[in-house]
């Protein structure tokens, strides 16, 4: 497939857009000096990319887009980082983020917000988070595909606000080894590009059995899938009541009937489908992911590594409290609300009831496909559905300012944003979010069940 | 056709509360509905919108309503989270935590203790069947261990200290008073 720019090109175009729209956090002063030394099995050559800040780079430091990180270099590269340079990449820079993968605005990050591309700049709209340097990159065709993570929408949201193509894969398919955590039952990496034949690319080259992340898709599962895969030419697709919201912008509406129009003339059938625990979705969401946040971020003490304060190591008799008082607002936020969560008082009414509403939102996406879930042994509806159809964003992107004014408001205004990315991540499905119309920010997700990522990006390919 | 359907979806999931409630549904199973014949009636589905994300901010957001907590809490928590308390915006984090806690707390109304909720070991992504290890597997899987290099497991191969802001001869420095002033 031929790459619709040189290197050069996105080298040359790179400085003005960056000052521009604040993509990058930092950028490969010699792009061109990636290798493969085995010189075979180059699945990407000259392709250029982007990575997210929290992915771990060798060449390039990783900060998060917090000050907890800030100059911090790894010593090993990220398993994926590590495969796309064997298949013979460009690496362009490490891009803009929430901090530590927190926020759904892409306002939050030591290096200041990212400003949607899509837009005059003086609008100064939000590029949606928290993978928003990823999603800029791949919107203002800087690169040929970015990568991003996901744990409760950070890729697809982002690609809706971008127009571009954004994907979740299946949890555990593609490795989290040297991926920062925020949450680790929920992270995942995901891919964004504007076409679909290079992100299939790039995620055949990812899809792979890591032994380093422990929750890595194990091989024999990986096989069992293949065995379990059919060809079709028409799906059962499945539209959710309870992702139909009065919220909703107008404009969606009118470009959803027309792609659901499209959907019928090729022959395939749609069906009504209820999903009655995806209400839970979001409290479930924001009682696990910060409790796991809590513990994940417990390690920045500043004595091993990244910031540390340079006078003392304790306050108030609170070890590293000096260091950790440099994390941002948001994350503070959800350390709080994580440890509250993990107390005792707590634990039972709220963490062990939402792992218990996840095992029920897993269970009820099970018995409404037709394709067998190897992690939970369910053997597949036989009159199940392929894929569902889900909105990515219930609302346009907002203004830098409105957003941090409503956030200010309450922390919760904008948890609402992930409402219809949030049940696919807790249910670890492979979910790829598609613009409806061209340079707009409206999108729709293909969901396929738990390991068919091959449906959902064959589906979105046959349209193409 | 389709009206039916969708009037057997809100009866059979018994706690799946009409438009308008606040509460969230309680887990009644998943339904799929017959087949749309045609585009008329997905219009009239879609047209239709079941709850407006809205809902989720409606308990409680009048902040005289929230139940604060209290400030002696708020206090533990920033011990727990590493986190200094001068200068720390105390009234704000009550009122913060009050808002998210009212928006999370809506899982409380949701019956989950039945033997058939008992199960969140399986809430990871993870098989929930896997083969059971044998001790003869255990010895065979470390006779064919190997250390990796990339993993740091290569004694010699990374040096510890290597990354820390402060050291001295291969030892993290803590400041003096860590130990005397630790509570």
């Amino acid at each position: 497939m031929p790459l619709k720019r040189s290197l050069r090109e996105s080298v040359e175009r790179l400085s003005s857009l960056q000052s521009k729209y604040n993509i990058f956090t930092s950028i490969n002063p010699s792009p061109y000096k990636t290798k493969n030394k085995e010189g075979k099995n180059e699945t990407l050559t000259n392709y250029v990319v982007s990575i997210k800040d929290n992915i771990v780079t060798k060449d390039l430091p990783t900060t998060c887009g917090s000050r907890i990180l800030e100059n911090f270099r790894s010593p090993f590269d990220a398993t994926v980082v590590k495969l796309l340079k064997q298949a013979g990449v460009h690496i362009l820079g490490k891009t803009n983020l929430d901090e530590f993968g927190m926020g759904s605005g892409g306002i939050h990050s030591i290096k200041g917000p990212v400003i949607n591309p899509l837009y005059p700049q003086e609008d100064k709209k939000i590029m949606g988070g928290s993978s928003s340097g990823a999603a800029a990159s791949v919107a203002c065709d800087l690169v040929d595909f970015a990568l991003g993570t996901d744990t409760g929408g950070s890729v697809r949201l982002p690609a809706c606000y971008g127009s571009v193509l954004g994907f979740k894969p299946s949890y555990g398919r593609l490795s989290r080894f040297g991926v920062i955590a925020y949450s680790q039952s929920l992270d995942t990496v995901g891919i964004l590009s504007k076409e679909i034949k290079v992100l299939q690319k790039v995620f055949n080259t990812l899809d792979k059995y890591d032994k380093k992340d422990p929750t890595s898709l194990s091989v024999e599962l990986r096989e069992l899938i293949e065995k379990n895969k059919k060809t079709k030419n028409h799906l059962k697709i499945g539209i959710v009541e309870e992702f139909n919201h009065e919220s909703l912008p107008k404009e969606f509406h009118e470009l959803y009937f027309a792609f659901l129009k499209k959907l019928a003339n090729l022959g395939h059938k749609i069906y009504p489908v209820s999903i009655p625990s995806v209400k839970n979705s979001l409290p479930i969401y924001y009682t696990l992911s910060p409790a796991e946040a809590a513990s994940n971020l417990s390690r920045y003490d500043g004595i091993r590594y990244g910031y540390r304060d340079s006078e003392i190591d304790i306050k108030d008799g609170i070890l590293f409290a000096p260091t950790r008082s440099e994390f941002g607002i948001e994350v503070k936020n959800r350390i709080i609300l994580g440890n509250y969560n993990l107390c005792s008082d707590a634990f039972k009414n709220n963490f062990i009831k939402a792992e218990r509403l996840r095992v029920d939102l897993v269970d009820e996406f099970d018995s409404i496909f037709e394709f067998p879930n190897v992690l939970t042994n369910f053997q597949g509806n036989p009159e199940g559905l392929d894929i569902l159809l889900v909105p990515t964003s219930s609302k346009l992107p907002e203004s830098i300012k409105e957003f941090g004014e409503e956030e200010t408001k309450s922390p919760t205004n904008s948890y609402i944003n992930d409402v219809f990315t949030v049940p696919m991540s807790l249910a670890g499905l492979p979910s790829l979010s598609i613009p409806l119309k061209e340079k707009t920010p409206i999108a729709l997700q293909i969901v396929g069940q738990y390991g068919d990522d091959s449906t959902v990006l064959d589906f979105v390919e046959s349209l193409s | 056709m389709y009206g039916r359907w969708r009037l057997c979806g809100i009866y059979k999931v018994g706690g799946y509360i009409l438009p308008g409630s606040q509460r969230l549904a309680s887990t009644g199973g998943a339904k799929i509905g017959k087949k749309f014949e045609n585009m008329d009636q997905i219009k009239n589905y879609l047209s239709q919108p079941v709850w407006s994300v809205r809902e989720y901010l409606r308990v409680g957001v009048k902040e005289e309503k929230l139940e604060l907590p209290s400030v002696k809490a708020v206090k533990k928590l920033l011990r727990l989270s590493g986190l200094p308390l001068e200068g720390a915006d105390i009234e704000g984090i009550q009122m913060r935590l009050a808002k998210q806690l009212s928006f999370i707390n809506k899982l409380h109304s949701i019956p989950v203790e039945g033997e058939e909720h008992k199960k969140e070991y399986n809430a990871r992504l993870m098989q929930r069947k896997t083969r059971q290890l044998s001790y003869a597997g255990l010895l065979e899987g470390i006779r064919h261990q190997t250390q990796d290099v990339e993993l740091g497991e290569l004694s010699g191969s990374w040096k510890p200290t290597g990354l820390a802001a402060e050291s001295k001869n291969v030892y993290f420095v803590i400041k003096e008073g860590l130990l005397k002033n630790r509570k």
